[in-house]
Parts: structure tokens; sequence; C-alpha cells
């Protein structure tokens, strides 16, 4: 324990420390006096070695004297740049008392025993004296060793010395040297006017002459007088607006752009070129006093025509190296807005009769130009699918002050519409854009359709009852055809015996389709089975119903195709005899007018027995038909009005006459093929098709909102489904998007150099411009970040390198927004380590504190089919379809289900509530601009679409008309056939040859071909739209409760689908 | 006239260099008023010889040697404090933080310089907290370095593990638009995803007809990054127990979206009360107004007009109104996320933020993966390290659970130096082999760095194999970055073999906030700059108008 002597004396140790703080404090005053001194001497030598320098390339001639004028200052900024920092740093910079002290260590020096990193208390002892606390135990003895360290010693000590001999000689012999340049050169006088411009008149008037030889003009700049001009287009009735050149161009596609510039851009042979997206740069022309007007002639312009894709301007003087980017935004004029006010829902007629208003609006920004009813006429379907087109003006236009309003009353008598037949109209206008457009807007379409005997029951003959897949198919007409025609090709190069073997084989087939065919003439008379081979009214083998049918083609006689048939059995020497039948028979029942629609049907004869049923009449009581060994089973949707005919009282009315002709070509077809001459049979194949595709055309009719889809019952149909064989396969990855990664190391490259050089900008900023044209012309990356850079070589042309980097760094934070980057937060607790804070709110749970586990699921949202409503065409011909693909979906699958589907405008934000989209119909469809956007939205951002083609006609009106929307949203190769092992097809069940194929397809329906391969468009690997012209809808537009009719159920497919939509 | 300008020019200057200057600002202080500090000369000696040193500096004087320093600093903040990331991932961010501590009355400008110069600037206040979002892009040492418009500096670095792609694991029921477009944001911006989505019937995308419940064995769970847990998953407690096995101790990520949080099971997780939570009802709420907070790596939801479905976690059902979108925890290594937002998608679809919806996905799912993963994971005492100081480092492992098991045990580990012309020098450092197998091991190793810079520090087998990512260890000179007296004596302490005690800051009495010198204003500067500037427009205009 110390005793109290050794207590320590606070006096002592404060008297020490004020002793130190004095001495330290004189020691700074020194160092500022030397510092100022130093600085002083070291600004006049630094300004004399100027003026040596620079007037010694003077007197050398080799001072360029575009230098000159600016030379003259050199000397006097370097001067006071000196002076200035040696300011600064004696007014912001001088040492503390605690750097005096540590300095004091350092002239005191160490003891050199221990090494560098080992610090000793002695050699500190100044620091540590500043801080003692008085009472500290060791004061005194510290206090003491710090009063011997300051005996005897001089502040000054502590700094080096003022100035050394050589830097004060220097300090003296360049200004020496430079006076006496300036001296020798004639004085100061004579050296400011060789030097400058305007020198003093005490230099006479021989100087200033040749001060005038001498003068260089100062650099022009060709950029200075840049402006812009921007006439939108005449029919917006805006007027013109100039800009500088610095603000860029925003405007509306087709303004007249115009870039003008003073004399001296023309002198400096300015080019300019135009930067559009994913395009190489195109050149400018630019015209000399160009502009109509004369008063507007301007020395030196470049004009064009703004249109969609350009992103900027590039102006480059090619003399001096400079550029200058000038950014381009370009506005699109919207198409007009249509409204269809009246009528507002679509409309079933019995007659094409009466007359119906219509009044309809239109609105426009710029105003509407042309304002009218369009319609289109559709009528059959199919291949045979036809179709006119037209528009009426409005009765009454009236203009408000926001568009105008269109009335018309339509009298539908004078259009000729028929039954079955049905008239679409849409209000369209135009807008007056004559320069990028005009942009046309389309209001929802109205359809007015008039119904037509026997729709309930050709509609129920479709949807009632599935077809059943065989797994050797009957094969379609004009496969049939196709068959026979590659035969004949190929049979100079085939043996006799193969091209009978072959021909027999079609022939097999033939048959095969031919009792297809006889079935469905056979049930509809009697509801037994014909036999195959037989010929009808030609073998009496048959039973009593038989002997009637022949009974009553033998009535229906006509004698203008027994001659055809005649002709052709001379054309064809028969080498054996028919097998069954009567060639009379055969003649008696060909009625090719039967296979034409009446236009007008007549009223039945219902006292003369005629033969079967002409195409829109009805077979059967409506409510109920009998097919096959079914039975009886319900059919007909929706009213049946005055139009229904009955026929019960005559017991052959359901034979289909045009389906016996049909029956009697495929038999002949089948003959001729048996006889090996195959040549001989086309004609009676192209006549059965012929028949077919029209009955096919009758037949053919769209329930449009006359067929009631129950709920679903999902509970009770819940795991009804066999999955034995369901096996999902793994979802596969998709390619990571590719952001504007590529361009950040260019990006940081470009600020990594302004910040490392401040001299030479204008080549950076040359640099950034053509960074700025090459991120302008990458139409993936967004044109922000090409007008950045634009700004930023602006900024480090003009000598801003600071700024340059700042906006650069916007850049980047575009390009990749999760790169390096700053902000502040105000972090809760912040306190705490924050990566091991909790951030929001959760608190950290005890250990071992838990709740019981439950097994109660957590409710997911039930997946809702959504049915697309376009505003052209039918998109409700496969009304029962969202209801079986729910069935399938809730039968085979545990997936949360709403029993109903919804129907979703395809024009309306709505969509994007839906994963999945389906989209069918038969007739032309053609997208407004709404629902284009919205499909190319909805595709880009993940949703799934499915479309299909209701006909599965190769070519026909859907299919050609929808591929042709595609290509139009997606671009000519969007739609890209799907191989046959893609994902989909293991999505649930396992399809191994690709997309099952449809009865459709195999019965000849369509176009009578098997569709290999469905398409897609692809977003980023997975399916973005999937395209089918196999006809899906036919085959899966059926009653659920029918699927039990069916060996395999077909929807198996439509789950895959919609599990492989709900996936990936 | 001219000769008087000149004459108070040179008056003006003799008044400076004779008067002096105002007293200028100290470089060695901070802004604000300097911490309160105290030294006890040998009052404090640690017992603890690995606090001084160990090896050569054993050899160092005792207590009784040339004035032993020990010295007492508070505990008061460094004015200026680093939040160093988890982890550095190429090509990954990580949030730097910066803290401006004192009573600074003005927002500083803090400068950022990293790897290829400078970065970014930031202007933080006192007691706020700023984040610099960093983004290295490639493996090996990283240092930053950052700035103070006061001169102040402080750096931060280490070892950037390799870039490569998250694994991460979608467990999903029934699908649904939100785990459907959840993956693929997570796939669009380039990592690994493995669905399992339940169709129900024992039938799952990505299983296949896999039976029975899911797997609970934490080693399988762990082979992904990130597991995403999506409502409808039959669960069972092995699999929730493997669940929180592989996060607690393996230092995965879970995140719990589109409603999965509403299990009770795992809302517990949440809570602080042990009693069983209920979770919130599911209501909608707009795009536009939600309030986030979050941090820097998991950029928000753009604010854009949409409504979503919210199930507010437990606290908000129970404890206030406000529910933030996102709750963040940690738990042991992992990390866990709870996404109130149950219709993250409608962002994507409904708002067209396609962009907006990848990044927040991809953020969310780099942090919560950002746990501690290191299996053995080295780590070194504090965090201030320099040149001649020992670096104490432990080694936590877990040994091999019997003689089957064929998890490796380290053995030795190897340090690297920064300087690429001194890695051959890298040296090993032997370990004691772990007591008991299967159990948690805890090694210590120290070690004793040279130069300044980034020391590679990797755990090796018995074969001398890398077990593990390596750490990185930044060393600093002797004399960067402290500046400050208590830095300095505190050091000073330590390389006397003395001892530094650290008290609290409110053990420290509260420092007045007074102006400090050389903030009034420098009146005979302007005078001077102002003289100067007359004497040159003078010149100026006498020599255009072409007098002498």
């Amino acid at each position: 324990m110390p005793s109290p002597s050794q207590r320590p004396s606070t006096s002592g140790i404060d008297d020490t420390r004020a002793r130190l703080e004095g001495f330290l404090q004189a020691g700074r005053r020194r160092w500022r006096q030397r510092t100022l001194l130093r600085g002083a001497v070291g600004a006049g030598a630094l300004g004399a070695a100027a003026i040596l320098v620079l007037g010694s390339m003077h007197l050398a001639g080799i001072l360029p004297a575009a230098l000159q004028p600016a030379a003259r200052w050199v000397p006097l900024i370097l001067a006071l740049a000196v002076l200035g920092g040696t300011a600064i740093r004696v007014f912001r910079s001088a040492p503390s008392l605690r750097a005096m002290a540590l300095r004091m260590d350092e002239v005191d020096g160490g003891d050199g025993s221990s090494p560098p990193s080992t610090l000793k208390t002695e050699s500190h002892l100044p620091l540590i004296v500043l801080d003692l606390p008085a009472e500290h135990p060791y004061a005194p003895e510290l206090a003491r060793r710090m009063d011997r360290r300051l005996e005897g010693r001089r502040p000054g000590a502590l700094l080096p010395p003022t100035l050394t001999l050589e830097e004060g000689g220097l300090g003296a012999l360049l200004p020496g040297l430079a006076a006496l340049l300036i001296l020798a050169g004639g004085g100061p006088n004579t050296v400011w006017s060789e030097w400058g411009v305007g020198g003093p008149p005490g230099s006479g008037p021989v100087a200033l002459a040749t001060l005038a030889d001498e003068v260089v003009s100062p650099p022009v700049d060709p950029f200075q007088d840049l402006r812009l001009i921007i006439e939108p287009p005449g029919y917006t009735g805006l007027e013109a607006t100039h800009l500088p050149a610095e603000e860029g161009v925003t405007a509306l596609a087709g303004s007249r752009v115009r870039l003008q510039g003073g004399p001296e851009a023309g002198e400096a042979g300015v080019e300019v070129q135009l930067v559009r997206e994913d395009r190489d740069p195109e050149p400018l022309e630019a015209v000399d006093g160009a502009g109509e007007d004369s008063s507007q002639v301007a020395p030196w312009e470049v004009q064009w025509t703004l249109s969609h894709g350009d992103r900027g301007l590039v102006v480059r003087s090619p003399g001096e190296g400079r550029e200058r980017v000038i950014p381009l935004q370009v506005l699109t004029d919207e198409p007009p807005e249509v409204e269809l006010l009246e009528p507002s829902r679509d409309m079933v007629l019995a007659r094409g009769e009466g007359e119906v208003r219509f009044r309809a609006r239109a609105r426009d920004l710029f105003g509407v130009d042309e304002f009218h009813l369009s319609w289109v006429h559709t009528r059959g379907g199919g291949e045979s699918f036809d179709f006119q087109e037209g528009s009426r003006e409005w009765t009454d236009l009236e203009r408000t002050e926001d568009g105008v309003e269109g009335t018309l009353t339509l009298d539908l008598g004078e259009l000729g519409l028929r039954a079955g037949e049905v008239l679409h109209l849409r209000a369209t206008a135009s807008d007056r854009n004559v320069v990028t457009g005009p942009g046309t807007g389309v209001s929802r379409t109205r359809q007015i359709r008039v119904i037509r005997e026997g729709d309930e029951m050709s509609v129920d003959a479709l949807v009632g009852l599935p077809l059943d897949l065989d797994e050797d198919p009957v094969l379609s007409q004009r496969m049939l055809l196709l068959m026979t025609e590659d035969l004949l090709e190929r049979s100079s190069e085939l043996s006799r015996e193969e091209v009978a073997s072959e021909a027999g084989e079609i022939a097999r087939q033939q048959h095969r389709l031919r009792d297809q065919v006889g079935e469905q003439v056979f049930s509809r008379a009697t509801g037994a089975m014909q036999p195959s081979g037989a010929h009808l009214g030609s073998d009496h083998s048959h039973g009593d119903d038989d002997h009637r049918i022949a009974e009553l083609l033998a009535h229906d006689h006509d004698p203008a195709h027994e001659d055809h048939d005649h002709d052709a059995a001379d054309d064809e020497p028969s080498t054996e005899a028919p097998r069954g039948g009567s060639r009379y028979g055969v003649a008696s029942i060909f009625d090719p007018s039967a296979t034409e629609p009446d236009p007008q049907p007549a009223a039945p004869d219902h006292g003369h027995v005629h033969a079967g049923v002409r195409p829109g009449e009805a077979g059967t009581d409506v409510g109920r038909v009998t097919v096959g060994g079914l039975g009886e089973l319900p059919v007909g949707f929706g009213e049946l009005d005055d139009m229904g005919h009955h026929h019960d009282g005559d017991p052959i009315l359901s034979v289909n006459q045009p389906l016996l002709a049909i029956y009697n070509a495929m038999w002949e077809s089948a003959r001729r093929l048996e006889l090996v001459t195959p040549d001989a049979s086309i004609p009676h194949q192209e006549e059965a098709l012929e028949g077919l595709q029209a009955l096919r055309e009758n037949q053919r009719v769209f329930p449009r909102g006359r067929v009631s889809a129950p709920p679903v019952d999902v509970v009770d149909v819940r795991g009804t489904g066999e999955v034995d064989d369901a096996d999902p396969a793994p979802r596969s990855p998709i390619q990571a998007v590719p952001g504007g990664d590529r361009w950040i190391s260019a990006v940081e490259e470009a600020m990594s150099r302004l910040g490392a050089s401040s001299t030479d900008l204008s080549a950076h900023g040359a640099r950034l411009s053509e960074l700025a044209i090459a991120l302008l012309s990458d139409g993936s990356v967004s044109a922000q970040a090409g007008t950045l850079v634009a700004g930023a070589a602006e900024l480090a042309r003009n000598g801003n390198a600071a700024e340059a980097v700042q906006e650069l760094s916007q850049v980047l934070r575009i390009l990749a927004p999760l790169g390096e980057r700053a902000e502040t937060h105000r972090w809760p607790g912040a306190s705490a380590g924050a990566a091991s804070a909790t951030f929001l709110g959760g608190a950290r749970a005890e250990e071992g504190a838990r709740a019981e586990v439950s097994d109660e699921a957590i409710e997911t949202p039930p997946f809702v089919f959504a049915t697309l409503r376009y505003e052209s065409g039918n998109w409700d011909s496969g009304p029962l379809v969202p209801q079986n693909l729910i069935h399938a979906l809730a039968q085979y699958t545990d997936l949360p289900v709403a029993p109903e589907g919804v129907v979703v405008d395809l024009s309306s934000r709505e969509i994007f509530q839906y994963p999945v989209l389906y989209l069918t119909g038969h007739i032309p469809v053609r997208f407004s601009e709404s629902e284009s956007r919205n499909l190319k939205a909805y595709v880009e951002r993940g949703g799934f679409v499915f479309m299909d083609d209701h006909n599965h006609d190769i070519d026909g009106a859907f299919h050609r008309t929808a591929t042709e929307e595609l290509a139009r949203i997606f671009g000519e190769d969007a739609l890209q056939p799907l191989p046959n092992d893609h994902e989909l097809y293991r999505a649930f069940f396992h399809f191994e040859d690709g997309p099952p194929n449809t009865s459709q397809e195999l019965s000849g329906w369509g176009d009578g071909i098997i569709h290999p391969q469905l398409q897609a468009v692809l977003m980023d690997g997975r399916i973005g739209i999937l395209y089918s012209n196999k006809d899906y809808s036919s085959e899966w537009n059926y009653h659920a409760v029918n699927k039990r009719f069916l060996a395999v159920d077909n929807t198996r497919f439509g789950v895959n689908l919609l599990i492989y939509a709900l996936t990936r | 006239m001219s000769w008087l300008l000149r004459g108070a020019l040179l008056v003006a200057l003799l008044v400076l260099v004779v008067v002096g200057v105002p007293e200028p600002r100290d470089p060695t202080s901070v802004p604000g008023p300097p911490p309160p500090r105290s030294v006890d000369v040998a009052a404090v000696v640690s017992d603890d010889p690995a606090d001084v040193g160990a090896s050569n500096w054993s050899s160092l004087l005792g207590h009784a040697a040339e004035s032993p320093l020990g010295a007492r600093v508070s505990g008061a903040p460094a004015p200026l404090r680093l939040i160093r990331p988890q982890r550095l991932r190429a090509e990954r961010p990580a949030g730097l933080g910066v803290e401006l501590r004192g009573q600074a009355r003005t927002p500083q400008v803090v400068t950022l310089t990293g790897p290829a110069g400078a970065v970014d600037s930031l202007t933080i206040g006192a007691a706020e907290v700023g984040a610099f979002l960093l983004q290295p892009r490639s493996e090996g040492a990283a240092v930053w370095e950052l700035a103070t418009e006061t001169g102040r500096t402080a750096s931060e670095g280490g070892w950037v593990e390799p870039a490569r792609a998250l694994r991460i694991l979608v467990l999903s029921g029934p699908p649904t638009s939100e785990a459907r477009l959840a993956i693929r944001a997570l796939e669009e911006a380039g990592e690994e995803v493995d669905g399992w989505i339940h169709l129900g019937r024992d039938l799952w995308v990505g299983r296949g007809r896999e039976p029975g419940p899911l797997p609970a064995d934490p080693e399988e769970l762990a082979g992904f990054d990130l597991i995403a847990v999506f409502p409808g998953v039959p669960m069972t407690t092995e699999f929730r127990d493997g669940l929180e096995t592989a996060v607690t101790e393996r230092g995965r990520g879970l995140l719990l979206a589109g409603g999965a949080g509403a299990d009770p099971g795992f809302l517990s997780w949440f809570a602080s009360s042990e009693e069983p939570v209920r979770p919130g009802e599911e209501t909608s709420v707009e795009g536009e107004t939600l309030e986030w907070i979050l941090p820097p790596e998991i950029p928000p939801l753009p604010a854009v007009e949409v409504t979503s479905g919210f199930r507010a976690g437990p606290e908000g059902a129970q404890e206030s109104e406000f529910t933030p979108p996102l709750s963040l925890i940690t738990r042991g290594r992992g990390r866990i996320g709870l996404l109130h937002l149950t219709e993250s998608w409608r962002w994507r679809m409904e708002a067209d933020a396609v962009e907006g919806h990848r990044r927040f996905w991809r953020g969310m799912a780099e942090w919560i993966s950002g746990g501690v993963v290191a299996d053995p994971l080295l780590e070194s005492m504090g965090s201030d390290h320099r040149t001649g100081e020992p670096i104490r480092i432990q080694l936590i492992s877990r040994g091999g659970a019997g003689d089957d098991d064929e998890r490796s045990t380290p053995e030795q580990v190897r340090v690297t130096p920064p300087d690429p012309a001194l890695e051959e020098e890298a040296y090993t450092i032997a370990l004691s082999p772990p007591t008991e197998r299967g159990s948690l091991e805890v090694q210590k190793a120290h070690f004793v760095p040279l130069v300044p810079g980034v020391y590679r520090v990797e755990a090796l087998d018995g074969a001398g194999e890398p077990l593990e990512l390596p750490t990185g260890i930044l060393v600093r000179g002797p004399e960067d970055g402290a500046l400050d007296v208590e830095g300095r004596l505190a050091r000073l302490a330590l390389a006397s073999r003395g001892g530094v005690l650290t008290v609290g800051p409110d053990a420290a009495p509260p420092f007045p906030e007074t102006a400090e010198p050389g903030h009034r204003w420098p009146w005979p500067l302007l005078l001077l700059l102002g003289l100067l500037a007359l004497a040159g427009g003078e010149w100026t205009v006498r020599r255009l108008s072409g007098r002498p």
C-alpha cells in the first residue's frame, strides 16, 4: 500500500500537463508559420517555373497558338493553387496537441530494442500525460519523467527545418530566371500581348497588328446551337414545340422531328445517326437551308419522322471527335375507345325478320375519323364455312365533346338472314391517325342468330354421348382417299399382287367406315344394326325394315343419277358381280340435291311417301332420341320454337337420305378397290367425302347459350377415377431470365475510369456515348439506362466527372437492382447485431415452446376453370368442356376445385386472376387491340392458355385466323410444334405417343387427318399457349355423366393439361 | 488603388502569420463529443494468458516490468460501427450495415470503397443505421473501406464464397398460383428449384407415386439451402422436427408462404408465449398501403394497385393492428421467414410487376438461406484484428456418430496469408482430436498475423483435404482505423502485456456537447481570401483595360 508521501500530487501532474500543452501549442504555432512560409515560397517558385517553361516554349515557337490565351493564366493559377492548398492545410489540417505529442515521441526516438509492434510506455509519455487523471497512482512518476523531457527543449525542435538550403535556393532562383526571361522578352506588356489577346495600348500598333494576324479564332462548338423542333402529326391539331437538344424527344409516333443547328454545325460536317431498337444505327441526311418556309430556314438541319423503335439520336462531329446522344421516347396514339350501347345482349330469333336498333359511341383523344357498324354474316361450318362482311353507316350521327355517337336501325329482312345463320355486329371506329395508323377500335361483338329447325337434335347428337376411341380406329374418308391416291402414285413401282393387297386393305377400311355410316342410317330408322357388306335397299335378306326402306327407295328413283351410275359401271368392266344388291337400288336412292341444304325448307308433304328428312327438318321428337342399343336418351336443350316438325305417323321419316347416298358411294368405292381398280374408286370416294362434308355442315350447329352445364358435385366425384397408371413427372427447370448483367461490367469500368482520371474527360464522354448507343439499341434493356448513360456522357464532356459517376450509379441500379448500392434504413432495435436481429416484430420463441401439431390442412383456394370470351367468333362453342374437365380433375386428384367454371372477357383485367384459360371456337377469330394486349401480357407474366380449334380443320376458318393472330401477337415463329415427348404428356398420366387422337379425327370429322402434334408458344421454356387443332373441344364436349359409357376416359389428357398448367 | 490593395494583402498575410489562425479541427477526434476515457496504469491485468498473447509473447515482461500499462476504456460505442453481413457470397447481395453513433447534429456522408473502387455513398444521421448493399463479383478475399467526410475510416471484409445457384425445395399441397409463380420467379432468377407438389391420393409432382410422409431426415433436408413450405402439405410431427433440426442445427432457411405459417406448429416459432397460438384470419390488403421493413437484401414488392390475401401472424392478430407483410427471425444457426402476404402472385399477374415479384422472391430466398451453414464452423473470436496480435479461432464441429459414420473430423487448421507472395508460408495448426465421437466439439487455436489483409483459414481433415468453405479474417495494420485515443491506448496496453478493461457506457459520464475548436468562423482566412479576390479582380481589370 503506498504511503501518503507516495500519493500522487495533483498540482504536480497538472503543472506538467500545462507545461506540456504550452510546449505543444508553441510547436503548433511554429508549424503554421513554417507551413505558410513554405507555401508562399513554393507558390512563387511554381509560378516562376511555369513562366519559364511556357516562355521558353513561346520563344522556341512550340507553344501552340490555341494555347496561348490560356497559357498566360497558368502561372498565376498554379501559384494561387499552391497558396490555396497551403491555406487549407494550415487552417484545417494543423496537427492537434495529441498529434504533436506523438511527434514529440518520434523526434525523441525509441530505444531501438523493441520490435516495431512493441510499444513502450516511455515513448508514449506525452500522450499519456495529456490524458492522465490527476489522482492516478503513477501520476507523480510520470510527471517527473515528463518534466525531465521538457527541460531545455525548444518547440521548434519538434518540427523539420523551415526551408532547406536547396529549397531556398530554388525558391529564389526560379523567380529570378522568370524575371530575366520576361525582361528579355521586352517586358511584361510585350509578353502579355504576345501571349494574350488585346494587349495594352503601350505595346504599339505594330504589336497590335501582329497580334491580329496571329490571333487564332476560338474553337467553335458545332453543337452549341442545336435545338429540336417537334411537329406532331397534322391530325392531332397540336402545335410544334421547340426544345433544346439536351432535353431529348418525347413525342407521338409520326411526329416530324427537326434537329437544327447553326452554320458551324454544317461547317463541321456534323453527322447524325438514328438509333433504333435491335438494329444498327442509320445515318440521317443533313439538309442545308432546309425548310419549306423560307422564314424558317435553318443553316443546318436533319429531319425525319419518328416511329416506334426509335430510341436515340447520335450527333457526331467527326472533326473534333465529339458526339452527343439524344434519347427519344416514342408515344403511341391509342385507337378510339368504342362502346356498343345497344343492344345489350346477343339475340336468338325464330326468323330473320324485324328491326334491331343499334347505338354506339366512339371516343378518341385526337378525334374520330370513320365510325360505322360492321357486320359479318356467317353460314355453314367446317371447311365449307362461308361468310360475308360489310358495314353500314349510322343513320343518325351526333358529335359530342369527346367523341361521336351513332344510331342505326337495321332491318334484318333486308339482310336475307336465313335459318341457322348468324350475324355478328360490332361498331368500328378509326382515328384520324394517317401517319402510323389509323388506329381502329372495335366494340364488343353482338350476335344475332336465327334458329334452325333441327338444331336441337344435331346439338344433342354431338354433345350427348362421348365417342369411344378404338385401338384400330375406323379411318376417315379423306384418309382413305389419300391412301388410294398414294397407292395410285406408287402403283407403277409395285407388283399387281402388292397393289391388290393394298387396295384390298383400303377396301376393308372402306367397309368399316361404311358400316359406321350404315349404323347411323339404320339406327335412325329402326334402332337395329345394319350388317356389314350390305347395300341399302338391295339386300332383301334383311328384315321388314329393310324391305320397307327398299320400297321407299324404289319410289325415290332418280333417272339422272341412274345414268350417272350406269356410266360409272360402263367405265369399269365388271369382272365379278357386285356382292349383293341391285344397281337399280343404288341409283334410286342417290339424290344429289339432297346433299345441299335447302335454303327455304318447304313444308313437309305428309301425304307423300318421301325419302328421308331434308337437312333442316327434325326427324324425331325433340327431347328424346334412340341411339344404338342404348335406348332412348334425353336430347334437346333450351326451348323449341314453333318451327319444329313432328312426323310421328311416318315410320320411315328418320331415314337420312344424304347418309344413304354416302353409304352407297362407299359401297361403290369399296367394290372398285376390291376389283383392284383404285382409280375407279376415287370418284366414289370423292362423292362420299363431299356428302360427308355437306352433312357435317348441316350438323355443325353451335349450341350457343343453350346448353346448361350443371355444377359438378365435386365431393361425390372425388377419388372415383383410377390413378393406378398415373405417375406425375417432376418439373423440368426453366431457363433463368437474362437481366442487364451483361452491361454491368461496362458501366462499372466506365465509372472506375471516370473516378480514376479527371483528365481527358472528352474521351470518357465519347466512350460513354458509344455505351449509350449500344444500350439504346438493345431492346431487352430499359431505354432509361441508355438515356442515363447519354446524360453521363454529356456531363463527362462538360467536365463534371463526379456527376457523371453519380448518373452511372443510377444506371447500375437499373441494370442490377440487387447490385451494390446504398440505402438508409431505420431498423427497429438496430443496436443489436443486424444479421441476428428479429427484423419484423416476430419474437424469438423460447426453446421448447411448441404448440400441438395440427393435422388440419390449411385451406387453399380452389382451382377455378376459366373460359375466355372474345369479341369475335363463337367463344362458347364447347359449353360442356369446362364441366367435364372440372369433373376429371375432381375425379383423379384431390385438388380443391370450384364446381363451376367462369367466363371471363379476354379484354378484361379479370383474366389475370386465373391460372388457366380455355379458348375455342369454330369461326374466324380476330382479337381486338385490348384482347391482343391482354393475351400477350397474360402469357408473358406466366399464364397458361389452352386454345383449341373446335373444327380441327387443317386450314379452316378458326385455325387460319387464330394462328394468324398468334403470329401477329407473339411473332411469326412463336407458335412451334410441341415435341411428343414433352413433359406435358407425363404431367399426370403418361401419353407415350404424344397427344391422344380424338374421335373427331378418327371418324373423319374436319379434314379427316390425324394431327400428330400439338403446337405451343413457349415462354422461357414453359408452355404459354397450347394450341391444338385436334378438336378436343368436340371430344370433351359432353355431359360428364356419360363418361361411364367409355372404355377409356378421354378426358385423362385434359387432366394432364391442367396439372401441367397448375404446377409449371 | 492597386497599391493600396497590395498593401492590404501583405498586411493580412502578416496578421495571419503573427497572430495565428483559429484552432483547427482535431483530426484525431470524432464528430460530436469524444467518448470519455480513463487509464489505470498497471491496474488491470487479465488472468487469461490467451487475452494477452501466447507463444513468443510469453517471454514478454511480467507485471513488474517497466511501465506495463493497463487501460480501462469505456464501453461507449465506437463512433462508426460496421455491421458485417453473416456471409459473403459471390454474385449475391449482402447488406453491410453502418451506424453513426454519438450526438452529431448534422448527417454525415459515408463513402464506401470496394475492391473495384468507389462504390457508393450514403448520408446518415446519428442513431440511424444505413446499409450498403454489396454484391461481390467473385470468390476470394474482399475488403470494403468506409470513410466519413470527417476522415474517420473503418473497413470490413472476409472471404467470399463461390457463386452458385441456391438449392431450394418448394413443398406445396394442392397447386396454387402463389406456389407456382414463386417457383417460376425463383427459377427465372437462376436458382435450382425442386418442387414437390401434392396432388392428393399419394401422387406428387416431383416425387411421383411416393407413398408415406415427407422425409424427416435433417440430413436430406439439409441438402437444400432453403425449404419453402406452402399450405396443404401433409404435415407430421417427425417432418416438422426434421425441419427444425435442419434450420437450427444445420443453418438452413425455412420460408412459410402462402398462408402455411398459419399452422399452429409453425406459429409457435414466432410466438414468445408457450400458449398455443391461433392464426389470424385471412383478410384483404391493398398493395399500395403495405408498409415494408426489410433488411437491405430483400427488395420489397412494388407499391402498386393490387388487392392481395393477407393472414396476420400471432403478433398481428393478438397485439397490434399492424403486421408487417413479412416476419423474419433467426432460430439457432438458421433463419425463418413468415410471409403474411398469401398472394404475392397478384403483383406479377395483375400489376405486371414481374421483375419486382422475381426480385422479391430472390431476395427473400437469399436472406433466409443466409444462415450459418458451415459444418464444421470456423470462426474468429473478436472483430478487430491487428497485425502482431494473436487471433483466437475456434472450430465447432460434430464428431462422427460412430464407427460407421464417414463424416470427416477436422484435425488441423490451415492459415494462408493474404499476400500471394507469402502463400508458401501458409501453415497448419494441429487440433486436438475430439474427445467424444458424435458430440459437439469446440476446438481452439490461435495464430499471429504479420501482414494486413484477409487471411484465409480453413479446416482440414486428417488427409489435409479442406472440409468446408474457407473463412476469411480481416487483419488490419496497427494504426488503421485506430485514431481515437481509446483505441490507441488499448492497443498500447496490449502490446505492453498489460490488460484492457472495458466498462459499460453507463459508467462513463455524459460528455457535454460543445462546439469544437475550429468550428467558429475563420475570419482572418475570409479576410485574406477576400483581399486576394479584390487584388485579382483589380489586376485583371487593369490588364484588360490596357493600363500598366
